[in-house]
Parts: C-alpha cells; sequence; structure tokens
C-alpha cells in the first residue's frame, strides 16, 4: 500500500512540475517550426532507410557474385585462372564487409533520426493541443484495480529500456513496473507476460507516427468526460475512456475522419473484450473514445485504423484504411 | 465405482500428509501474500453495480425474490421451481449433465452463487443481466414451461401486496387478461398469436410485471453469500501471521496451488476471489453433439442484439448511455466461436459433472483434458469459422495432476445452516 502513496505523490508532484513549466514558459518556438523539424529529421531517416536497404541490396548481388567466383575456381583446372577467381572473390568479400557495415550504419543512423523526429513531432503536437493533452506518459495499469484479477507483475519480462519517450523521469518510473517491485520479490512462480515475449526495444509512447507517415498521434487515458481526472492508467476488467489526439505531418489537426479500432494481445487468440469506438469529435483532431476495456496484463497492440469520411458508403471490404496509427502498450 | 475411487483417493492423501504432522513446506514472501490475498473471499467486493435494476440492493425486492426463486407454482405442472435445478444443499447446482424439468435443457446448471459478480449469464453471455436471465427459464418449454401473462397472473394472485409496494401499482386493467390468455411473444404458434392481439399498452403493463419479477429474483441472487472455504482460511491466516495446523493446506494443496497460479496458467483466466474473469474463451471441451455444434459466445451476439430484457430496452433503469457492455459489445471476431464464459471454481469440488453440457464427470478427467487438450471440434459446415484454442498441454506429473485436483477441493465453502438466504422461505 505505502507503495502505491509514493508513487502517486510521486506523480502529482511530477505533473505540478509540469503545469508550472507550461504556465510559466512561452512556447520557445511556433509549432510549425517543430513541425518542420519533425520533418526535416522524417526525411532524413526515410533516406537512410532507404540506403540502409539498398547497401542490403548491394551487399546480396556481391554475396551472389563472390560465390559464383568460388564455384568457379573450384571447377577451374588451370591454376593461374584459379587464383585470380579466389582473388576475386576476396575482393568480393571486402566489398561485401564494406556494403554491410554501410547498411547496418545507415539503419542505426535512421533510427537515431526517427527518435528525433518523434521527439519533434510530439513537442509539436503538444504546443498544438496544448488545452487537451494533460498526460504524455505511456499507459500502465492502474495497480489498485489488479486487486481483482490478480496477475502477478514483478516477474513479467518487460525490459527497462522500452522506449519511455516524452514523459518525465518520474512518469516513466511510475509507468515500470519493474521498477516498483523489484524489491519485493515473489517465490510463487507466476507464469509471466501470458506467454508473450515483448521485444527489448519495443516502442510503448504515447505518441507514434502513422504506419504510412501521414499522421502523428497521441493517445490518453480519461476515466470520465472530466479531464482532471485523467490518469496514465487504465483500469482493468472495466470499460473506460479515452482521447485520441491527431495531426497531419504538417501539423493541421486532423478532423472529419472515421476511425475504426482494433486490438489485440501479440501471441494470443484474442482481441479486445469490447468493441470500442469514437463517438465524438471533442474539437478539431481531438476524438473521444468510449467502450475500451482490457481483461488481460501483457503486451497490447492497439490500432486505430483511419478512413475516409466520403467513403461510408463503400461495403466494409471494399474499404482500405488511409492509414493506421499503431500503438504498443505493455499494461 | 466412485467411492472406490474415493476411499483410493483418502488413502493416497493420508499416507502422503504422512503422520498427520503439516507444516508449511513453501516460503511466502510478502509479495506472495500480497497476491495470495486477491484471491481470497475476504477481499470480495461487493457485486457488481446494477444500473438497469434500481432495486438489485432492495431487500424488501430480495424477500420477494427469496418467495419466488422457489415457488414451484410458477410452472406449467406446479413443480418447477429455480430451485427444482439450482439447490442450495448442492451449491445451487442440480448435479446433472444436463438439466431436467418439464424436458431435458440444452446445458448443465451451473452455480447461480458467483453470478452476481458477472456483466454476461448463462453459458454463453447471451443475457446482460441476472434480472433478464431470470426470465429465459419461465418460458422456456423444458423449464417452467410458463409464459408471462401466466407470471404476471400469478403476481396478482399471491404477490400483488409485496409487490406493489416495493414496485408500482399493477394496472386493473390487465387482471382479466393475464387470467384468461396464455400468451407471449416466444410460445407455440397459438401463444404468439394470442400475443399480437394484445394492445401494445397491455403487452407493455404484462412485460412490466415479468420484467419486475427478474428484477426481484435477482435482488434475492445478490443476498447469496458464501462462507471461507480452506484455502481462504489459509490465505487469510498467512496475511495475519496466525497459521496453524488447522487452517494450514497440506502440502500437496499448496503444491496443487502453486500449479494452478503458476505452470498450469489456470489463473490467467480463472482469477480473482471466485476463480473467474467472467469471458469467454474455448478450451475445447469435446462438442457433445457434433449434428448441432455449440457455437456459444458466437450465437449469443444475435441473441443480446434481439433481445426484448437488455439494459437498453424501455423495461431497464437505465439511461441507455450507460449501458456500457451492450454499447460497446464486440460483435465480431473468430473468438467468439465455440466460446464459453469462464465458469467460477468455487465450490468446484462439489459440482460435478462439469463443462456446458457436463462432459466431464470428474475433475480428473477434466485435469487430464487440460493437460492433454484436444482441439476444438470444427466443421467446416457448421462454423463460421475455425474456432479458436486457448490453452496448451500442460504435461503434468500423476503426482501434479493429484495436487491441482487437491487444491480445487480446498475452494469448497461450508455451508451456513444458519443462513435463511438458502434455505426455502418459511412463508
Ligand atoms: C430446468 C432446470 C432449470 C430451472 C428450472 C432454472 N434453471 Fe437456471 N439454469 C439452468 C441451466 C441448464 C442453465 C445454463 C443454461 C445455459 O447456459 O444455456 C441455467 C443458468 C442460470 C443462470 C446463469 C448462471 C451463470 O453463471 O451464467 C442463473 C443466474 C440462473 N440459471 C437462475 C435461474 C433462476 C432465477 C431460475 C428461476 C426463474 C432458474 N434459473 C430456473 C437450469 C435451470
Ligand atoms: C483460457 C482460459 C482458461 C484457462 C487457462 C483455464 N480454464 Fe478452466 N475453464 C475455462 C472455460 C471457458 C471453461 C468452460 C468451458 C466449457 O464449458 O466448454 C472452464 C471450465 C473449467 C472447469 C469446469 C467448471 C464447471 O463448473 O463446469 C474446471 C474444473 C476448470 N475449468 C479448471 C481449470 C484448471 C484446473 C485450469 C488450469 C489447469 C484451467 N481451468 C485453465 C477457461 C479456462
Amino acid at each position: 500500500m505505502f507503495y502505491y502513496h509514493k508513487k502517486y505523490l510521486l506523480i502529482m508532484v511530477a505533473l505540478a512540475a509540469l503545469a508550472a513549466f507550461y504556465a510559466n514558459s512561452e512556447p520557445l518556438v511556433a509549432n510549425n517550426k517543430n513541425f518542420e523539424t519533425a520533418n526535416r529529421f522524417l526525411q532524413q531517416a526515410n533516406n537512410d532507410e532507404k540506403k540502409a536497404r539498398q547497401s542490403l541490396v548491394d551487399a546480396n548481388s556481391v554475396r551472389q557474385a563472390i560465390s559464383k567466383a568460388r564455384v568457379e575456381a573450384r571447377r577451374e583446372k588451370q591454376s593461374d585462372v584459379k587464383v585470380e577467381l579466389l582473388k576475386k572473390a576476396e575482393r568480393l568479400a571486402n566489398e561485401l564487409e564494406a556494403h554491410q557495415k554501410n547498411g547496418a550504419d545507415y539503419r542505426v543512423q535512421g533510427q537515431s533520426k526517427m527518435q528525433l523526429a518523434a521527439d519533434s513531432f510530439s513537442v509539436g503536437l503538444i504546443e498544438l493541443f496544448e488545452k487537451w493533452i494533460v498526460n504524455r506518459a505511456p499507459l500502465t495499469m492502474d495497480p489498485e484495480t489488479l486487486d481483482y484479477i490478480s496477475h502477478n507483475t514483478a516477474v513479467r519480462s518487460v525490459h527497462p529500456t522500452m522506449l519511455n519517450k516524452m514523459g518525465t523521469a518520474e512518469e516513466q518510473q511510475s509507468g515500470n513496473k519493474n521498477s516498483i517491485q523489484k524489491d519485493n520479490v515473489m517465490t510463487l512462480r507466476i507464469a509471466s507476460l501470458m506467454g508473450q515475449s515483448a521485444p527489448a526495444d519495443l516502442n510503448i509512447s504515447a505518441f507514434r507516427l502513422s504506419n504510412q507517415q501521414g499522421y502523428f498521434a497521441h493517445i490518453e487515458v480519461h476515466n470520465s468526460t472530466e479531464q482532471k481526472n485523467n490518469v496514465s492508467q487504465v483500469p482493468l476488467n472495466n470499460i473506460h475512456q479515452w482521447r485520441l489526439i491527431i495531426s497531419d505531418v504538417k501539423g493541421a489537426p486532423v478532423s472529419g475522419k472515421n476511425i475504426k479500432i482494433v486490438g489485440h494481445m501479440p501471441g494470443h487468440v484474442h482481441g479486445l473484450p469490447t468493441q470500442p469506438q469514437v463517438t465524438k469529435e471533442l474539437a478539431p483532431g481531438v476524438f473521444l473514445v468510449e467502450g475500451v476495456k482490457f481483461q488481460m496484463q501483457g503486451w497490447w497492440v492497439i490500432q486505430f485504423e483511419i478512413y475516409d469520411d466520403n467513403n461510408v458508403s463503400k461495403s466494409e471490404q471494399e474499404l482500405a484504411p488511409l492509414d493506421i496509427l499503431t500503438f504498443n502498450l505493455i499494461l | 465405482m466412485r467411492k472406490v475411487l474415493y476411499i483410493i483417493g483418502s488413502i493416497a492423501y493420508a499416507s502422503l500428509i504422512g503422520c498427520g504432522e503439516q507444516k508449511v513446506e513453501h516460503d511466502y514472501s510478502n509479495a506472495d501474500i500480497q497476491f495470495l490475498s486477491n484471491l481470497s473471499l475476504t477481499n470480495l467486493s461487493a457485486p457488481l453495480e446494477s444500473e438497469s435494476n434500481q432495486y438489485s440492493d432492495s431487500l424488501a425486492a430480495a424477500k420477494m425474490g427469496h418467495r419466488l426463486f422457489f415457488d414451484s407454482d410458477l410452472s406449467s405442472n406446479g413443480s418447477v421451481s429455480c430451485a427444482t435445478c439450482h439447490q442450495p444443499a448442492k451449491y445451487f447446482t442440480d448435479g446433472l449433465k444436463r438439466s431436467v424439468a418439464i424436458g431435458m435443457v440444452k446445458r448443465n446448471a451451473p452455480s447461480v452463487l458467483p453470478s452476481a459478480w458477472s456483466h454476461w449469464q448463462f453459458w454463453d453471455g447471451r443475457k446482460d443481466s441476472l434480472w433478464s436471465q431470470a426470465l429465459g427459464p419461465f418460458e422456456d418449454p423444458s423449464e417452467h414451461n410458463f409464459s408471462r401473462t401466466k407470471v404476471a397472473n400469478h403476481i396478482i394472485k399471491n404477490y400483488r401486496e409485496p409487490y406493489e409496494e416495493t414496485f408500482t401499482v399493477i394496472p386493473e386493467s390487465i387482471y382479466s387478461i393475464v387470467q384468461e390468455i396464455d400468451a407471449t411473444p416466444l410460445g407455440t404458434t397459438r401463444q404468439k398469436s394470442l400475443w399480437r392481439k394484445l394492445l401494445p399498452e397491455q403487452q407493455k403493463a404484462i412485460n412490466q410485471v415479468f420484467a419486475n419479477v427478474g428484477k426481484a429474483l435477482m435482488a434475492y441472487q445478490r443476498q447469496l453469500k458464501m462462507q471461507p472455504a480452506k484455502f481462504d482460511g489459509f490465505v487469510d491466516a498467512l496475511s495475519t501471521n496466525s497459521l496453524t495446523s488447522s487452517n494450514v493446506l497440506s502440502n500437496s494443496e499448496q503444491n496443487g496451488m502453486r500449479l494452478f497460479l503458476g505452470r498450469a496458467n489456470c489463473v490467467s483466466c480463472h482469477n480473482g476471489p471466485l476463480f473467474s474473469n467472467f469471458e469467454f474463451h474455448n478450451i475445447g471441451a469435446p462438442e457433445s453433439d457434433k449434428q448441432q455444434v455449440d457455437l456459444g459466445r458466437f450465437s449469443a451476439i444475435s441473441a443480446l442484439v434481439n433481445d426484448e430484457f437488455t439494459c437498453l430496452s424501455e423495461y431497464s433503469d437505465a439511461e441507455p448511455e450507460n449501458c456500457m457492455e451492450m454499447r460497446f459489445l464486440k460483435k465480431k471476431g473468430p473468438e467468439l466461436v465455440g466460446a464459453f464464459k469462464t465458469p467460477s471454481l468455487r465450490n468446484i469440488g462439489k459440482t460435478a459433472p462439469y463443462m456446458q453440457t457436463g462432459q466431464f464427470d470428474t475433475l480428473e478427467q477434466v485435469i487430464s483434458h487440460y493437460d492433454m487438450p484436444t482441439p476444438p471440434y470444427y466443421n467446416r459446415l457448421q462454423h463460421p469459422s475455425r474456432p479458436h484454442f486457448d490453452i496448451l498441454p500442460l504435461k503434468l506429473s500423476e503426482q501434479e495432476k493429484a495436487d491441482l485436483i487437491s487444491f480445487l477441493q480446498t475452494l469448497t465453502s461450508p455451508i451456513d445452516s444458519d443462513d435463511l438466504w438458502w434455505q426455502a422461505p418459511l412463508e
């Protein structure tokens, strides 16, 4: 019990500090600046990724050339030609190594640019929706509601390096179950994460760029329509509300779209126990999501499929989403 | 045969605990104890709040519901009551594979003791409240084989005073109708055509009485409480540091408990103090009728959408926007096919046979199934899609299987002979 109190205290302090910070300071840059920066990083990230992929393609063709040269060398009767071919294979092997290294370097570079882009988009979004974005931390499960289901959280295999971008240090800590309970060891060996193994570098941020890079969005939990009740923790086995806040990558709120919600647990055969829906657009780009419920702890993937509103007359099969926003949650 | 098994079982049990000296072989850290206490009856919350039944916690309604539950005049042959199939002495079950009253019911009778904690009623969850659920058996030809006009007539004749004190005045205009006409929109061709001939306001007045009968039965069932079982005594003693030889679980029971929570992973569905998440899963229990497969939750969805007595209906006391479970009802998804509601495991040692049609006679058979489960039966002509399968083989040793069963036996609550709610009312 003491734990929770301490934790809430930390959250309160963090939120108060945050509020003070935002109340006292003018935004340093106009929000379109942030989106401009973000787009620049995004473009660089995409270029790096393209180069990384090209390097891998190049590496592949070099690899083929190497094995061709080696096969030819093996078949070759004349020894001087044979030596020549082996030398060629060796030269190519060096080339291959260079391509592979290039590919890996570009990939790392691209990923860090992507992170910079996401950070800038997040700052831009927070400025754009200053009145609406109250909680930036990744979603977690409310420990108080766990009394009912009694899953163990201490032995879950959540990696401490999961990308918790945009939360304060306190918020991040409160979102990390391992840090809460690490000195409170369980001897009961309770199955953890329900047979799931989430990758160590899983991005669990509450801010995400869409799959086709058309939109940038944020989710947060709201247990009632009253904004002050917002927490980052979802209650287990209880229907509750979220806000979904979307802008396009140029920094304009996304309005009048049809949004469908799909959720599942990787490694499990089931999805969400309810069918959540966007029931209202509270302001341009701010969507009220109702009917969200989780019946299990673990790794959840929640996707928002964005459809053009003009397409409503089409049958379900014909519809393809314009884009999809994907959020990973470790609850 | 059962007797022989029991004797062998108790010999094995006696030899396990040796000379009767019991000690805690296992260590329990504070975190373990905290975790275990979440499963104790001591920490059971109040029943789910009911938006759709404003009388759900009314004592007057519960008292009337108590009488109704045991009233066999609410049936076509005068001998069937709810308690026929939900017998207090059998923890509100009937001990049959499939229930029998006027005819044979399609499924096994679950205990009603945990029902007030579930959003959904019946194995497939085709009812969204206990009051709406209670209306089903009355009009089922193999159960009470009654009709809503006959129910209303019986209320006017025998319960008018408590009814009107608790709910509202019954319009006299329907007195003679319900006395003379046997009608319901769900019955035989004749009953249906008689129902159609009634005026909408007459239908509504009759439905209102019928719905309130359900609300009284719900209020009654919410009063049913369980005594702490051996398991609860153990956990409570662990938390208060007061373990004695009389409240400690045997080694086998503790091993079984650890398996249940750990490697066997039962707790992922059977969790909380009632050992159920009350959600829908397919564990591949054998299909009992391959000619007409049970689609479980999948077929319940259309039943719910078409039901006249849901939270969204005019007989509900809830504002429609507060009917969250119905508004956000999951209507599609392959995991609905052949899925059934996780049953509570409270008193499980006393409520054989098991599963939705009593496919398993004993806990041994249940555990063997979980150990090496058969995937769900699939018939392309009958199933809308291949049923999902929610469990994995466990490959337990014989000893581990026996331990799991010993643990399940510790979930049996003693029956309190002084608890009047558990007995037929005195009249
Ligand atoms: C003929 C036997 C029979 C009678 C009579 C009967 N029931 Fe049942 N009851 C059953 C069966 C069988 C089921 C499960 C049916 C299903 O899931 O399709 C059931 C299910 C239930 C459930 C749902 C429990 C759960 O966990 O889903 C409740 C509550 C209940 N009955 C209460 C009542 C009440 C109240 C009455 C009297 C109005 C009643 N029953 C009359 C056999 C009976
Ligand atoms: C995936 C969820 C899930 C898991 C895991 C699970 N159960 Fe179940 N259990 C169910 C469901 C659903 C039913 C009812 C199935 C049916 O009727 O077809 C059930 C039925 C039972 C029953 C029969 C109850 C009755 O009243 O008929 C017992 C006993 C039981 N389970 C014990 C266990 C044990 C022991 C384990 C661990 C080895 C376990 N369960 C694991 C979901 C689960």
